[in-house]
């Protein structure tokens, strides 16, 4: 490709062209760092977001391999013999009232506690993406539609509308992980809503409509990538209410139900027997306090490598 | 300039865009801003209309609804013959690859997570133009043409300063060989250094590749620079328009040559004597422009006829069309500044 270099008279700028163009000819096809690789950087020299990032995956890490350490029956199976032993070399973590070892159910626990707390978020995330993404984009009567069920939604305490599911589709951890994610949509409605209304302005948005981009393309490789990495933030903090919100629901008996290991659901057993066992509720206790703190240091690692001006 | 042909290319007439204005609990619709007030023009094949005026003035407006990222009010917009303004959305998505935009801020219009590749890539994506190799090549053939170094096809916009991002704008507007290119303020978010290269870099796409620009600018300098012939807007109205020449050195409307009476000289003598037509008080509001010639309240030859009647557009050039919509646009003429 020749360029025609401008004529001498045209301005005298031919002296200055040329400034801008280009490095040293070295630097042909070097990768270079993107949005979310710098993003990445700082949040592994972020030393409380890899302690958090370190402790959930050995957290992931032990109920993945939970079946190779304790087998189902081990877990169920109901001893007379055993039963309400302190912590000891055979039991680390006691054994229940009905002589079940506790450390193989608070490892079994996690995987329904994990598992209902990731199908939660991802309930919330993806239909609030979804639902938001269009409100915000469309405008007009679909956002006043969608807006308004969600203020439906959002006027009724999260907690009551999980319960109303329960009590419709009948207790079980099932129900409670729908019913939870359900009642989640609102907020990440809202929250992506918003973000979408101030991307859609951007002069890139407007770029991609001149140029023919449709409106699927626009909303998804132009506006979502740049308004998801907050509302992901968002998503990791939530987990761990969804942890706790899902283990609430058990202790309160409506979740997984026995012989089932929950977190929540050995909490509310173990309520009974804490004066002679204490054992009993404090393990399970202490993994939902050490999962949802390493979740939260995760979030805030997010944050800061996301957006690193808000920084203190 | 010799390449310009008398063939229309994009034929403009009575183009209007209001917007509302609405207030209270039911939105109910109080006035409207006359943003683009019955506009006409032509632009010919090969040629760069300069389109100039204060801010306000609605020259960005025109160029959007143009190009339909604004439904126009009222009008038509003939592109090749084909009016744009009442073709579906599908239609006008496809005829998106004749018609480009390059824009005003480098930094915003460009997405930020997105590699120089794919944003220079995207227009031969959406007009499903080549095969990904094809468009690779393309790609770097076209940082190429616009001075970049094509091994930046895998970089961030972040990486880049403003003339280089807006460089990358330019090759992105090329990408699918467009015939018309609507140049938004291309250069006034740039330092003034950068702005000449720009220009040049437009000036050189623009004979290697047979574009025809409208080019919208406030800097008069840089648009008698690159434009064959300019149109000067005041308050969402044409108010005069004809070749460079014409309406730089014979204005023939008073607000032109208060524009023109406003460009510095390069040369210190000239410009000690030089003697500014300073206007009078701001750009009326839009929403309620004054009666009659819209310009009269800041005009000093304004007369009674000016208040009263909206000055026909008419042609007053001998050889070369100039067009002005002034009642005393004859006697303005003689005064006009000599640089």
């Amino acid at each position: 490709m020749s360029r025609t270099k401008p004529q001498a008279a045209r301005g005298g700028t031919a002296a200055s062209e040329g400034i801008e163009i280009a490095p040293a000819a070295g630097d042909w096809l070097v990768a270079s760092r993107s949005p979310v690789r710098r993003a990445a950087l700082r949040f592994f020299r972020d030393p409380l977001a890899v302690t958090g990032l370190l402790i959930m995956a050995l957290i992931i890490l032990i109920t993945l391999i939970a079946p190779r350490l304790f087998s189902w029956e081990e877990i169920i199976n109901v001893s007379n013999a055993t039963k309400l032993q302190p912590p000891s070399a055979a039991y680390p973590f006691g054994t229940d009232n009905l002589g079940r070892d506790q450390l193989g159910r608070v490892i079994w626990g996690g995987r329904e506690s994990l598992r209902a707390g990731y199908l939660v978020v991802l309930i919330g995330l993806g239909g609030g993406t979804i639902l938001g993404l269009i409100s915000g984009f469309a405008g007009g009567w679909v956002d006043n539609l969608i807006q308004r069920c969600v203020d439906v939604l959002l006027a009724i305490p999260g907690i009551l509308l999980a319960l109303s599911v329960v009590g419709a589709l009948g207790p079980g951890l099932v129900q409670v992980m729908l019913a939870v994610g359900l009642a989640n949509i609102p907020d990440y409605t809202r929250l992506i809503r918003g973000s979408v209304l101030e991307a859609k302005e951007n002069e890139y948005v407007r770029a991609a409509r001149v140029l023919g981009a449709g409106n699927g393309r626009i909303m998804f490789r132009h506006i979502l990538p740049n308004v998801i990495g907050p509302i992901l933030v968002y998503a990791t903090l939530g987990l761990g209410i969804a942890i706790m919100i899902t283990a609430g629901l058990s202790y309160l008996g409506l979740g997984a139900q026995p012989p089932s290991p929950e977190w929540g659901a050995m909490l509310n057993l173990g309520r009974e027997f804490m004066r002679h066992a204490w054992w009993m509720p404090v393990f399970p206790g202490l993994a939902i306090v050490i999962a949802v703190l390493s979740i939260n240091l995760i979030g805030d690692g997010l944050q800061d490598a996301i957006n690193p001006k808000l920084r203190k | 300039m010799s390449e310009v042909t008398k063939e229309v290319l994009l034929e403009v007439r009575d183009l209007k865009k209001y917007f509302p204005i609405r207030r209270g609990l039911f939105r109910r619709q109080v006035g409207e801003i006359k943003a683009v007030d019955g506009v006409s023009f032509d632009i010919y094949q090969g040629e760069t209309l300069g389109l100039v005026g204060e801010s306000g003035g609605g020259k960005s407006t025109t160029g959007w609804t143009i190009i339909r990222d604004l439904e126009p009010t009222a009008g038509s917009v003939r592109f090749q013959g084909q009016d744009l303004s009442i073709l579906a959305h599908g239609e006008m998505r496809r005829m998106r690859r004749h018609i480009q935009m390059i824009f005003q801020d480098p930094y915003a219009s460009l997405n930020p997570r997105m590699t120089v590749g794919s944003i220079v890539s995207e227009p031969l994506e959406v007009h499903k133009i080549g095969t990904s190799d094809q468009r690779r090549a393309r790609v770097q053939e076209l940082l190429e043409i616009v001075g970049l170094n094509p091994g930046f096809i895998n970089r961030y916009p972040h990486e880049f300063s403003g003339g280089q991002r807006q460089r990358i704008g330019i090759a992105r507007a090329l990408a699918t060989n467009p015939t018309f290119v609507v140049a938004d303020e291309p250069i006034s978010a740039l330092d003034v250094s950068i702005q000449a290269q720009v220009v040049n870099l437009l000036w050189d796409l623009k004979h290697e590749f047979g574009l025809t620009y409208l080019f919208i600018a406030h800097d008069l300098s840089m648009v008698r620079y690159i434009s064959d012939r300019v149109a000067v807007m005041y308050l969402g109205r044409v108010v005069e328009m004809g070749s460079t020449e014409d309406v730089y050195r014979s204005s023939l409307h008073p607000y032109t040559q208060a524009l023109v009476s406003a460009i510095p000289v390069a040369d210190p003598e000239v410009e000690m004597t030089r003697q500014p037509i300073i206007l009078e008080g701001d750009v009326p509001n839009p929403a309620n422009p004054p009666s009659g010639c819209h310009f009269h309240p800041r005009c000093v030859h304004a007369t009674e006829i000016c208040l009263q009647d909206d000055p026909e557009f008419r042609n007053l050039g001998q050889d070369a069309e100039h067009w002005v919509a002034c009642h005393h646009a004859e006697q303005v003429q003689g005064q006009t500044f000599g640089n």
